[in-house]
């Protein structure tokens, strides 16, 4: 494969630089990845690791009909909490602006194969179970039909002419608007706005049908926290009989701006989100 | 507690005095500015298919220098399910950029003489599983003879001319410098590093759970192998054990979520639950992945 203008007379077999269509396209699609997570860019992140008994969240979820999705129980359960303590649905600029959301909008992560990409339910907390599981189940079947191909099914051969310097101008304009746009007045505000509109203010990403066992994150500002949900696992504890039993657990992750949020009020935070998913009857409620 | 009483058992004074120099490589290289962000992902592996392959092939031959172990095993996994996964086989090359190559070449992470250092297995998704073990061992062996004698050599030629632990400071800051200036320099810099993947056990230290780092100038993906753990699982309502293998998996946020970085992980779980189709013998593509290596690009290497 064509390396562009690198006389490579040593390279050891064949390889994609970002000169090459395939790699180009996808360095392109992820550009605000790329240019945006710099370590400058990322909060002190702690990871907080709490698990939640599934057998009455079970119960709960087969006796409704729809019966929910795991991802609506842990946004409404993630929306009463941030009810209790908004300061995890705050955006955080890096410097010294705290800004707490009226009305915060949870950003729930969907794998479409490629990428993820967020369903973002503005007013979360008035949306009942069901409203949630709709809404998210539709967004997910659109972003699934509208993912495009893949790496393997890329065109070959080398990227259009000056993509490349193309790409780097966009990426070189992105950073000074990072580093330098807060001094021009209403960018911040529309940075935050850009950001709750992709992300919304608290995000949620359900890595259990990956069957990832475990996960440690980080967090890119202006976020203050985010909450990562893996696969269950069964447990082998002592019942109240004294035999042995099996219990599920769901393992919740999450990940914390440590300057802003001491770890107290994490757990707490935390906390409130497993109670209410271990009593599901919390979760009733809400406009339909 | 006297300054002596701080050092650490094993370490004797003298040692500790050569410990700055020694370190000075990776001092530089842990910059803060150096590193990417990166998630790490973990899943738990059932061993008890793997294990019974490793008993019967060590069983056939078990020669020193043929031994299968585990880490094999992992190396042959890992190597097979990249190939059906990529894009996390490269290396960066300049900050925004990045390398991604069709051959495998596995780098086994290796304690000597106190540093740790990598062994680079070429082609490891082509070879077989004893094929594997073969050239695990004897460059693991070879570097052994090798390293230590060199690193002696080069903590006295440090000690003896001083300015030369000064410009270690200083070089990292010019090489990195040309890499962002000159794309050529960073693909000759990469090319030098032969490995596109990292395999690093500190699982056979005692180590149970732990989060590397990702930085400048190094590999895409790191993966992680951690201490074999007993299970408990409920089976007809009697409590058995199993063996279970953590492997953690540290990937580039930037070029992929989580869903991608998964499927890999998930593969290489299945190659190590179901070892004899896809351990024993060379790599299969599936010709469906969608992030295997893009139809029609590049020419058959040799």
């Amino acid at each position: 494969m064509s390396a562009g203008p690198v006389d490579l007379e040593h390279a050891d077999g064949a390889y994609l630089t970002r000169d090459d269509a395939p790699l180009a396209a996808r360095l392109d699609a992820r550009l605000d990845a790329v240019a945006g997570l710099r370590y400058q860019h990322l909060s002190p992140a702690a990871n907080l690791h709490m698990s939640v008994r599934l057998e009455a969240l079970a119960r709960f979820r087969d006796g409704r009909d729809p019966r929910p999705g795991l991802s609506a129980c842990l946004a409404r359960a993630a929306a009463l909490a941030l009810e209790d303590d908004p300061l995890f649905a705050c955006l955080f600029d890096g410097r010294a602006r705290l800004v707490r959301a009226e009305r915060p909008a949870l950003g729930i992560s969907v794998d479409t194969g490629d990428a993820a990409r967020f369903v973002v339910l503005p007013e979360a907390l008035g949306l009942g179970l069901d409203a949630l599981d709709a809404r998210i189940r539709e967004a997910a079947a659109r972003f699934r039909s509208e993912a495009g191909p893949s790496f393997r099914a890329s065109p070959p051969g080398p990227a259009p002419r000056g993509a490349h310097r193309r790409r780097l101008a966009r990426i070189l304009s992105q950073e000074a608007r990072e580093r330098f746009g807060y001094l021009l007045p209403g960018a911040l505000e529309a940075r935050l706005a850009a950001y709750v509109a992709g992300q919304g203010h608290f995000a949620i990403h359900n890595l259990g049908p990956l069957r990832v066992d475990e996960f440690k994150g980080f967090l890119r500002r202006p976020a203050v926290a985010g909450l990562w949900a893996l696969t269950a696992q069964a447990r082998v504890v002592r019942g109240a009989d004294g035999r042995f039993a099996e219990e599920r657990r769901l393992p919740l992750v999450l990940v914390y701006s440590q300057d802003l949020a001491p770890m107290d009020r994490a757990c707490a935070f935390l906390q409130g989100i497993v109670r209410r998913l271990e009593q599901p009857a919390a979760l009733a409620g809400g406009a339909a | 507690m006297s300054p002596r009483r701080a050092i650490p058992p094993g370490l004797s004074r003298g040692q500790l005095d050569d410990w700055i120099p020694r370190r000075t490589m990776y001092i530089h290289r842990f910059q803060v500015a150096n590193w990417y962000p990166n998630c790490c992902l973990q899943a738990r592996i059932d061993l008890a298919a793997a294990d019974a392959l490793r008993k019967r092939l060590n069983a056939e031959d078990g020669r020193p220098g043929r031994r299968v172990t585990f880490n094999h095993m992992i190396t042959k996994a890992a190597a097979n399910a990249l190939r059906n996964h990529i894009l996390f086989n490269g290396k960066y090359t300049r900050r925004e950029s990045a390398m991604i190559y069709q051959r495998i070449h596995a780098a086994n992470v290796v304690d000597t003489a106190g540093m740790a250092t990598r062994v680079v297995i070429r082609d490891a998704d082509r070879l077989s599983l004893r094929e594997l073990a073969e050239e695990t061992h004897r460059l693991v062996s070879a570097r052994r003879l090798t390293l230590g004698e060199k690193l002696e050599r080069f903590t006295d030629l440090q000690a003896r001319v001083r300015l030369l632990g000064s410009l270690f400071w200083v070089l990292p800051y010019v090489e990195r410098l040309e890499m962002e200036v000159f794309h050529r320099r960073a693909l000759d810099f990469l090319v030098d590093n032969p490995s596109t993947v990292v395999i690093t056990n500190p699982g056979t230290l005692g180590v149970q759970d732990c989060k590397a780092m990702l930085f400048f100038g190094q590999l895409l993906t790191c993966l992680r192998v951690m201490a074999i753990e007993e299970e408990a699982v409920l089976e007809r309502g009697e409590v058995r054990f199993r063996k279970v293998l953590p492997v953690g998996m540290d990937y580039d946020q930037r070029l992929c979520d989580a869903g991608p970085a998964a499927r890999l992980l998930n593969e290489i779980r299945r190659n190590l639950e179901v070892p004899e189709p896809y351990l024993v013998g060379p790599a299969v593509e599936d010709p469906q992945a969608p992030l295997a290596w893009p139809a029609g690009s590049g020419a058959e290497e040799g």
